[in-house]
């Protein structure tokens, strides 16, 4: 599959996909001014469309704001479409909400969304029943759970006292009580640690591999890489490249990135980078003494004493002409595809 | 010492009493027990007063100023109570406690901004009475009414002090309050004379300040001599309070050093 | 977290089935206890819904048989009824509106759960600490406060009692459901409770309120349960307030289905609008 933001065919009731998703959209409405108001549709997600396999693991990447958890949200029939269908296992996220329901768990990260004064295994005696359980198999599945999860000991404690893992563990064991087929994951890393996010890792990486289709989204570039099967690129509502890790980094494989440590270099000095007619891209990224610009060409190394010319007396460090890494596709994908105004902004945010 | 230093010490309570008085009103639970809740118990004292067929030999204006400061109490009991533990909320206590401005004068201006919101609570319940019961304005000393209204609102905000000292040390000052509002506005005498409670209270009432306050206010409105008693009263206490307020305080704050409990984490 | 494999044989679920409602209803309701009152823990508990309706009855019986002729045990068993009001509408507010405080709204309405079995059942609890509350405070009446129950109809004063305690919960939910979408909800919790000690009888028999506070009085919970638990207490039978009794279930029965029916309405428009939107 090429990286690029086609449309795969749509899908129509194929039970190949476990999730699809065709030309999905949702605006939101705000109203601004206090005495006239003004109504303002704000597109969150503009007409996305994409395919998940069962068994698939599919990463939705994209930085704050791009529509991630919006579309999640659609997906788990907590949010109407705007416009737009999508299905789940074959049954329909508007009409069929009670059957999508039954089939899908939802986990998300950050710390809230537990009952934190009662035990975990009273979180999840809790949904057990909610999701209908059969209580025959309630203590089983619950101890089975704790213990994926590695939560089996601590499961009388209080969630109050538990760390950020332990609730994110939490949070998944709840996702997986009712054993379901299809499983969404809303940012789970968020205010992990390093070794809680390897950890969670591992967890998804056994959930597919037992079968379950997975979509997980992210902000972590690293994390949809190490993990997903394939990886769509959302920004500012929509998708904006799809397709493996390496088909991400293709998208880039001719380029050479130019890696030019400045200090002190003024405003303009990207702006004279960007000026050269072999320079395709040029994203800074600011450091606590120094800033990186990231310059990116299909010249090759040789470009370099043109840049450092173009950059006058500014003091400069470390120079490195480089292969692009997954990073430099992803920077370049995000900086390049959000509104005008937001790009900027974006590619800064991005690292 | 220059001239600047010894202004900083009123500056800065100033600023703290208006920097707290803006944050409690955010709290839509301050606004109620400050604004609402003594209009309805002053309803509730007329009507109950009116129900017995008069007012039990008192005046409609000791029906209000005792149900104002009702009020008083429970603007000073649930803003103080809460003060210290808001702040270790919000996670900004450490940061007061830090500062190098002594933290009793900070605790000063919260609890100033906080008791005087709640006189709020005698203009309420007065105007109330006149608005729905016709209640007549009338004030037998009206020369001593500033002096009466300022010896109250020093020593309920040195109580205030104590409040807030004290009531940090319990993780939940709310529920202090749900149990602390309703002793007071009976042994206070507020809307019951002391005489008509049991003998053996009357110790009781006489080491609370909102006794003395109340006795103060309705000395120069509706008493028969100038209030001098209460208005020496209320400020001895102010003086006691406030003793065992800085002695709290320095207790508190070597506790909270010492179990890390400035902040909630 | 270890990379142990799943192998767990196909879990079976029913979640449409009449036992999952059931149990939604009956277990789920059960550990909403819990999990949603923040007064469960003796440190406020004890303070809040003990130590203070105890002055409570103590204040009001003493500045009612001061200004009034009536006796200190008319408003020992008064505030002694309310004080399960306070339990249920605080309770009940919370069991609805803290899934908000927690942010397990989302993870609640994606469950394939029966809603009227997840919301009925929170009632549960907080009939049974209603009760247990007011039972405690007319303790407090009988021992201090010379508060005497007719022993022949005080199986009627108990059943006037849990109506009381419904319709209070009720109204509580109604008060949840509102805080959903609003910031505070125990600013309209506070507001009911003090509704009920001004309109219902608690401390002012209704019939001398001006006309216009009687029809708030009417149109409110508590005020018929109480006066049946009034009359009961003082030998009515279920002939003489039965009526009243069924009045008060029907006026909770109005607010709990007004509550269902703002919840459903919030799921629903949620959906539309991210209204209940918390993260």
């Amino acid at each position: 599959m090429s990286a690029s933001a086609h449309r795969p065919a749509v899908p129509a009731a194929d039970p190949v996909f476990a999730i699809e998703a065709d030309d999905l959209v949702r605006s939101y409405e705000t109203h601004t001014g206090v005495l006239r108001r003004h109504r303002l549709h704000v597109g969150a997600v503009k007409g996305i469309t994409f395919g998940i396999r069962s068994g698939e693991l599919f990463g939705l990447l994209g930085p704050n704001g791009a529509g991630k958890t919006t579309t999640i949200k659609m997906l788990i029939t907590l949010l109407l479409p705007t416009s737009g269908t999508a299905r789940v296992m074959g049954y329909d996220v508007v009409r069929e909400t009670q059957a999508v329901r039954e089939r899908i768990g939802y986990v998300f990260g950050g710390d809230r969304g537990l009952y934190d004064r009662v035990s975990a295994l009273d979180n999840l005696r809790y949904f057990a029943e909610l999701y209908g359980v059969d209580p025959a198999f309630q203590q089983r599945r619950i101890a089975e759970l704790l213990e994926l999860v590695g939560l089996n000991g601590r499961e009388r404690e209080k969630v109050e006292g538990y760390s950020r893992g332990m609730r994110q563990r939490l949070h998944i064991a709840r996702g997986l009580l009712h054993d379901p087929q299809v499983l969404f994951l809303d940012e789970p890393s968020i205010g992990l640690d390093p070794v809680g996010a390897r950890e969670l890792r591992q967890t998804v990486r056994s959930l597919v591999e037992s079968g379950k289709t997975v979509l997980l989204t992210t902000h972590y570039m690293f994390e949809a890489d190490a993990l997903c099967d394939r990886i769509a690129v959302i920004n500012a509502g929509r998708i904006v490249a799809e397709g493996t890790g390496a088909d991400l980094k293709a998208t880039v494989a001719n380029r050479t990135i130019v890696e030019i440590e400045t200090f002190g270099a003024t405003p303009d000095a990207i702006e004279r980078l960007r000026a050269d007619p072999e320079v395709i891209a040029v994203n800074s990224d600011q450091r606590e003494q120094s800033e990186i610009f990231l310059v990116q060409s299909e010249t090759g190394a040789q470009i370099t004493s043109r840049l450092l010319a173009a950059l006058g007396d500014t003091r400069i460090g470390k120079v490195i002409a480089r292969e692009p890494t997954l990073e430099d596709a992803y920077v370049d994908l995000i900086a390049t595809t959000g509104e005008p105004d937001e790009r900027s902004a974006r590619a800064a945010s991005v690292q | 010492m220059s001239g600047l230093n010894r202004v900083r010490p009123l500056r800065l309570v100033w600023f703290v009493t208006w920097f707290n008085v803006r944050m409690l009103l955010t709290s839509e639970f301050f606004i109620l027990t400050t604004f609402i809740t003594p209009l309805i118990f002053a309803t509730l004292a007329f009507l109950l007063f009116r129900s017995g067929g008069g007012t039990a030999g008192q005046t409609l204006l000791y029906v209000a100023l005792g149900s104002g400061m009702m009020g008083v109490w429970s603007t000073t009991l649930f803003g103080c109570g809460g003060a210290i533990a808001w702040q270790r909320w919000e996670g900004t206590l450490e940061l007061l406690v830090n500062a190098p401005s002594r933290y009793d004068f900070i605790l000063a201006g919260q609890t100033l901004g906080t008791v005087v919101l709640g006189f709020y609570g005698i203009v309420a319940t007065l105007a109330w009475g006149v608005v729905l019961f016709g209640m007549p304005i009338e004030a037998s000393f009206p020369l001593m009414l500033p002096f009466s209204l300022l010896a109250a609102v020093i020593s309920l905000g040195a109580l205030g002090m104590l409040i807030a000292t004290t009531f940090v040390l319990y993780r939940h000052a709310n529920a202090l309050g749900n149990m602390l509002e309703y002793p007071i506005w009976l042994i206070a005498g507020l809307l019951v004379p002391i005489s008509a409670l049991p003998f053996w209270v009357r110790p009781l009432s006489w080491l609370v300040v909102p006794t003395w306050g109340i006795e103060a206010i309705r000395g120069a409105a509706i008493g028969a001599r100038p209030p001098f008693g209460p208005i020496a009263m209320c400020l001895l206490l102010a003086v006691v309070y406030y003793l065992l307020a800085r002695l709290m305080l320095v207790v508190v704050l070597a506790k909270a050093r010492r179990d890390a409990t400035l902040t909630l984490q | 977290m270890t990379g142990v494999s799943i192998s767990v044989p196909a879990v079976r679920i029913r979640p449409r089935s009449a036992r999952a409602a059931w149990r939604t209803f009956w277990h789920g309701g059960l550990l909403s206890y819990g999990m949603l009152f923040n007064w469960a823990r003796p440190s406020i508990y004890i303070p809040t819904l003990i130590v203070g309706p105890t002055f409570q009855l103590l204040f009001f019986a003493a500045l009612g048989s001061y200004a009034t002729h009536r006796s200190a045990a008319y408003f020992a068993i008064g505030n002694a009824v309310q004080a399960s009001a306070i339990a249920g509408v605080f309770g009940m507010t919370m069991a609805i509106s803290n899934e908000r405080w927690f942010g397990t709204l989302p993870a609640i309405l994606a469950t394939p759960a029966n809603r009227l079995a997840l919301f009925a059942g929170r009632f549960l609890p907080f009939l049974a600490n209603g009760l247990m509350v007011s039972l405690y405070a007319f303790g407090v009446g009988i021992v201090f406060l010379g508060v005497r129950l007719e022993l022949r109809t005080v199986g009627v004063a108990a059943l006037a009692l849990l109506a009381t305690v419904f319709s209070c919960n009720a109204i509580g939910a109604l008060q949840g459901a509102i805080s959903l979408r609003l910031r505070d909800g125990l600013f309209g919790a506070n507001l009911l409770v003090m509704a009920f000690l001004l309109f219902c009888g608690v401390n002012i028999p209704v019939a001398e309120l001006p006309g216009w506070m009687q029809v708030i009085s009417n149109l409110l919970p508590f005020t018929h349960g109480l006066q049946a638990v009034r009359e009961a207490a003082t030998g009515a039978g279920l002939a003489q307030v039965g009526g009243l009794i069924l009045l008060e279930v029907a006026i909770g029965v109005g607010y709990a289905v007004l509550a269902f029916w703002l919840f459903s309405y919030l799921e629903h428009s949620s959906r539309r609008n991210a209204t209940l939107e918390v993260r």
